[in-house]
Parts: structure tokens; sequence; C-alpha cells
């Protein structure tokens, strides 16, 4: 990790300018984590999720000079690899010829034997329960319980309301403590 | 009751209108939350030793320019000339081979244009030189000429005034 932090709007200004190698570095180390964390949360699997964060940032490198500003970048960011995250789930379940949900239920039997996944029962059963979810309360609970993102940042993110977003949040941890008591 | 003196005078503090209505019930859920999941956010999900040293090194080779390729064959015509080539390099390949063409089986017309033509390096008197005295004498027994002709030569190559020194 870097040890100098700039400011968002400097590294947008730099990364604007070419050649951009050196802001675009950056901007890697600076979101790769953040980034990495939100995709393996929905793929699951480390070696789809590497894949899916390449994807994510050559994406942005191909695509920062026409980025206006109109939105955050950690908003773009975000927004980018959930895409890419969907993207790469759908085309698996085409390739499985099975539902998205039938995927989820796969991907997380392939956790149990997963040298990259040392979570215990309960971890499992949270990844069960989170998957019964509604997609978009699914997406909610993830990004606030996992990624610690504020409402905030998640208005702008999921284009939603604060109030909206704290009410799906509330009635995902519901379901989620009902399902949990309830196996 | 006794006032806080803490929150300033000049700010009013507001909450939304619901927010006690189901405050209980929401704090409820939360601890119970927590008790089964534990206070600590973890998942399980682990990441290979060094992986997020190195991520940024892999992008930076994915997203390098490359290097601009100057195309040798840029027109058409090299194009079209290469394809040639090929074809009769081709042609060349699968064509049997002919035997060698004897000396003899030449055509002495041939041969005589080839002479006149082709090989300007040879002058008549570098092919006279090839010839013994016998074979030249045989020659001038073969080779007839009319008057006419041999005057006409000599017109056409000698000089007047060599003639009237020798």
């Amino acid at each position: 990790m870097i040890d100098t932090q700039i400011t968002e709007n400097q590294l947008l200004e730099d990364l604007k300018k070419k050649p951009n190698h050196s802001a675009f570095n950056i901007l890697v180390q600076q979101y790769q984590e953040r980034l990495y964390w939100h995709i393996r949360h929905m793929v699951k699997n480390h070696e789809d999720t590497d894949d899916v964060l390449q994807n994510v940032f050559i994406k942005v490198h191909r695509s920062i000079g026409n980025f206006k500003g109109d939105s955050k970048l950690y908003t773009w960011l975000y927004r980018i690899a959930t895409n890419e995250a969907l993207t790469f789930l759908n085309k698996r379940a085409k390739q499985y010829q099975i539902s998205s949900e039938a995927l989820q239920d796969r991907l997380i039997d392939s956790l149990e034997s997963d040298s990259y996944f040392e979570g215990d029962e309960i971890q499992l059963k949270l990844q069960r329960a989170i998957q019964s979810l509604p997609e978009k309360q699914q997406s909610v609970f993830r990004m606030k319980y996992f990624d610690d993102i504020t409402y905030e940042q998640l208005s702008e993110i999921t284009d939603t309301s604060v109030g909206a977003l704290k009410s799906s949040y509330h009635i995902a941890t519901k379901k989620i403590t009902e399902f949990l008591k309830n196996i | 009751m006794k006032k806080n003196n803490d929150i300033p005078k000049d700010i009013n503090y507001n909450v939304p209108d619901d927010y006690f209505i189901d405050f209980q019930e929401r704090l409820q859920v939360q601890i119970e939350f927590e008790e089964l999941l534990g206070s600590k956010r973890e998942t399980g999900f682990k990441v290979p030793d060094g992986y997020f040293d190195s991520f940024a090194n892999k992008i930076e080779i994915q997203t390098k320019p490359e290097p601009k390729v100057i195309t040798l064959y840029k027109n058409k015509w090299a194009y079209a000339i290469a394809g040639v080539a090929a074809i009769v390099l081709f042609l060349f390949l699968i064509l049997p081979k002919e035997t060698q063409i004897s000396f003899e089986s030449i055509e002495n017309d041939s041969i005589a244009e080839y002479l006149e033509i082709d090989n300007s390096l040879l002058s008549e008197y570098d092919l006279g030189a090839l010839l013994t005295d016998e074979e030249f004498d045989d020659l001038s027994n073969t080779i007839q000429f009319e008057d006419s002709e041999l005057i006409d030569y000599l017109d056409i190559t000698t000089d007047q005034y060599d003639l009237m020194i020798q």
C-alpha cells in the first residue's frame, strides 16, 4: 500500500494527463482491496474475483478519459465493479445452464472445499442467508456489512435514498437473523 | 429536570418523525444479529499471501501501451508480388524437373540468335579467336558469300580512308 494518499481531485487530474501510468498505478493501489472484497463477496471464489478485478481496472484504464466527474470516483469504480461481477455471474449461469440462484447455491457449496475460505459453520450459514435475500437487499447488506460503506456513499452508488437504504438494510438484517435462528 | 448545558443553544436538533416508533425493534434485531454472528465482521474469505502487493504490477503490464508495429507489406502491390512469387515457387517445386538439355539438341539458329542478341560481350573477333586454324578453314569452305553480300559488308564495316592508305 502506498504511503501517500492523494486527494481524489488531484488523482483525477493526473489520470486525465498522458501518459498517466503513475497516476493509474496510484488509483489501482488505492482501490484494489476495497474493490476486491466487494467483488469477492459477490463471486465468492478468489480466482474468479481476480479475473473480474483485472477486467474492472482494464475497463477503468480504457475509459478514464471519458469520466466526466458527474459522480465521485469511488462511486464510479464501485458501479463498474458491481456490473462486471454481475456480468460474470450471468455468463457463468448461462454456461452451466442454471438460474442465478442455483449458481449462488453452487458457489456457496464449493466454499467448503475452497482453500481460500477458512470460515466456520456460522460464516457459511451467513452466506446462505444472504443468498436467500432479494438481489437488491443482498447488495445493500454486503456493501454495508462487509465493505463498511456509509449510507451516504451507498446512496450515491445505488442511486437510492438514504432512508430507503436504511430500511432495506434493516429488513435484510432481520431476515438473516431469522434464517440463522431457524436452521 | 436539569438542563443539558453541553448542547449549544443556537442549534436545533431534529430527528425523523417516526424515529422512535420502531427504534426498539431495530435495536432488538441488531442485538440478536450480533449474538449470532459476533461483533467482528469476519467472512472467512482469504487471499493468497502477497496478492495485493503484486496486483498493481499485473495491471500495469496489461495496460502498458503496445509498441507500434510497422507493417512491411503496406501496399497491395507488395501483396500481389509476394503472391505471384509464392505461386512461381510452388509450381517450381511441384512440376517434374526436365531432363538436362544437351548442346546438340539446341537449334543452330537459337545459338546464333543468342550470340548475336543476348551475349553482347562477345565480338566477332572473340568468337574467331575460339576457333583453331583448321576449324577456321573448314568454316571458310562451308560458307559461301555472294559477291554483292561481300561488297555490302565491306561497304558498311570499312572506312574508305583506311582502304586508300592500304
